[in-house]
């Protein structure tokens, strides 16, 4: 046995020696690209600071971007979260409903709902409308499906004693059932977290005049000078993209203490 | 032989709803409902005269849109395959790492991956090739590596006890465990290589189903818009179910244990 304490730190020595190595080989690589005779060099690897030092100069116009495409998302995230936990809570109550509505929401899992963006922009006829109805969108297939798997999620045994109990539908839902579907929800919200995010960009792309995507556009459309611009949107985006998953597992571990795998994880 | 309740009612519950919705569509009900004009949300019939109408352009997009999809798809499981063999061969502690590493790729948004590629390449093809390709291959190496590393702790002590070798205990037992998990990851992967197949289409490549929606619409032929987008959803379905019969007929012990 090894104490948890030396252990961290070596865990941490050796993440600190992946990310200075990754950047050494990122310098070298861009370094020798720029000693070459390509003169896109600067666009297709540029060094890490400059990546950064153009994070600065353009602080405001990145920031605003991220800001559109995130609070967006977010919104369309919420509203897609709502709608899908209602359905499915609807859906397990009856099994007709469910047999007659769920092969349609597998099926929407196998579909590329992006190719939704541009049709639902000749429908709303307005940017933010169209972000927030792709999100939304996305995010509620993911999660209908999730809940109603997580809704049936309960041992028969715990079932049965609600039902010894006499407890009505509503409390076997309350105590039961919704508990027991929180895991899957979450399962359900961390991959459609992201991709709410994505459906909101590239609403940027086709044709929108703000957010991270149209940044990306613009930087590309007006030659290598800009290109820096591209990196540094893609930059902002890893980033929001890792804060909303890692708010998704943080959401899990307060709403969600109980389960098992949590306990062994954040234990010691 | 008897068809249960469940049964019938498996085939005609959502039989009824695919009807009902397409008749409330037909009728412009939902038009009338939602205050939708018929040149934004082109009526059922239009739609399925598209297919026939623009069948030469439509099959054209179609290809253009499939074989970069089909290369990306194909060469980015391998290559996430291959790197995951290539991780077992390391030390643990640092396999771990290397999936770790691959979990973080795999969050890369297709958003910010394909207008790096684009820097990069010119060619249509390969640029959505590739990009697929780098969506797909993070995916496959961490549930491989997973499948593979998640093996009974006891059935591995038995093989050691036995002597097998590491090549032996990879064949024998790491990869028929790890079928379930490579079979997950091929499932995911299908839809995220259509996706970034139309992504990359509507940044920058001129063909293609997704450059086809955006085409339409401009030139206001909104029913071959619905028309591609019909046929993206269908071939992500049919790949899907294509891979689900190759899991059921090819693999049926292993979905046993992934389903129990």
């Amino acid at each position: 046995m090894t104490e948890p304490g030396y252990n961290r730190t070596r865990e941490a020595l050796i993440t600190a020696a992946i990310v200075v190595g990754v950047l050494a080989l990122w310098y070298l690589a861009a370094g020798i690209l720029a000693a070459g005779d390509d003169p896109l060099a600067n666009s297709k690897l540029p060094y890490p600071h400059v990546i950064v030092e153009r994070f600065f100069d353009d602080f405001s116009e990145v920031t605003s971007a991220a800001w559109t495409s995130l609070s967006t998302a977010l919104i369309g995230f919420a509203i897609g979260t709502a709608v899908g936990i209602v359905l499915s809570v609807i859906m397990v109550q009856a099994a007709w409903i469910e047999s007659a509505v769920m092969p349609y929401l597998l099926a929407a899992q196998m579909v590329p709902m992006i190719a939704l963006v541009p049709i639902s922009q000749t429908v709303f006829k307005n940017d933010t409308a169209t972000r927030l109805f792709i999100a939304a969108f996305i995010t509620f297939f993911s999660v209908t499906v999730a809940v109603v798997r997580g809704l049936k999620a309960a041992p028969p045994p715990a079932r049965e004693l609600m039902r010894s109990y006499n407890a009505g539908r509503l409390r076997t839902l309350r105590y039961l059932d919704l508990p027991a579907a929180m895991p899957m929800l979450f399962s359900g919200l961390r991959v459609a977290a992201p991709l709410s995010l994505v459906g909101s960009v590239l609403v940027d792309l086709m044709g929108g005049s703000q957010g991270l995507g149209y940044l990306m556009l613009a930087a590309q459309t007006f030659g290598p000078a800009q290109a820096t611009l591209v990196w540094v949107a893609m930059f902002v985006l890893l980033a929001l993209g890792f804060l909303l998953a890692q708010a998704v597992v943080m959401a899990e571990k307060v709403l969600a203490p109980w389960q098992p795998a949590m306990r062994q994880g954040g234990g010691h | 032989m008897p068809v249960s309740v469940k049964q019938l009612r498996a085939v005609l519950a959502p039989l009824v709803v695919f009807v009902v919705f397409i008749w409330l569509w037909q009728t412009k009900v939902f038009h009338n409902l939602f205050g939708l004009e018929t040149f934004a949300v082109p009526l059922p019939d239009r739609i399925w005269r598209s297919f026939g109408d623009d069948s030469s352009r439509l099959r054209e997009a179609f290809g253009e849109t499939f074989l970069p999809a089909t290369i990306g798809y194909v060469g980015g499981n391998l290559l996430g395959f291959a790197l995951a063999l290539c991780l077992m061969a390391l030390p643990p502690a640092l396999g771990r790492r290397g999936s770790a590493l691959g979990a973080a790729v795999a969050a890369l948004p297709i958003m910010a991956v394909a207008p790096i590629v684009a820097l990069w390449i010119e060619s249509e093809l390969w640029f959505k090739s590739v990009t697929v390709m780098i969506i797909v291959f993070p995916s496959m190496l961490v549930y491989a590596y997973r499948g593979m590393t998640s093996v009974d702790p006891t059935a591995l002590e038995l093989m050691y006890s036995y002597r097998s070798s590491q090549w032996q205990v990879l064949r024998e037992l790491r990869l028929p465990h790890s079928v379930p998990q490579i079979f997950t990851a091929l499932k995911y992967t299908t839809v995220l290589t259509l996706v970034a197949a139309v992504i990359c289409e509507i940044l920058r490549a001129h063909n293609g189903l997704g450059f086809e929606i955006h085409d339409a619409l401009v030139s206001f032929g909104t029913a071959r818009a619905w028309a591609a987008v019909v046929l993206l959803g269908l071939t992500g379905i049919v790949m899907y179910v294509l891979l689900l019969l190759v899991e059921r007929f090819g693999f049926p012990w292993a979905l046993r244990q992934d389903t129990p």
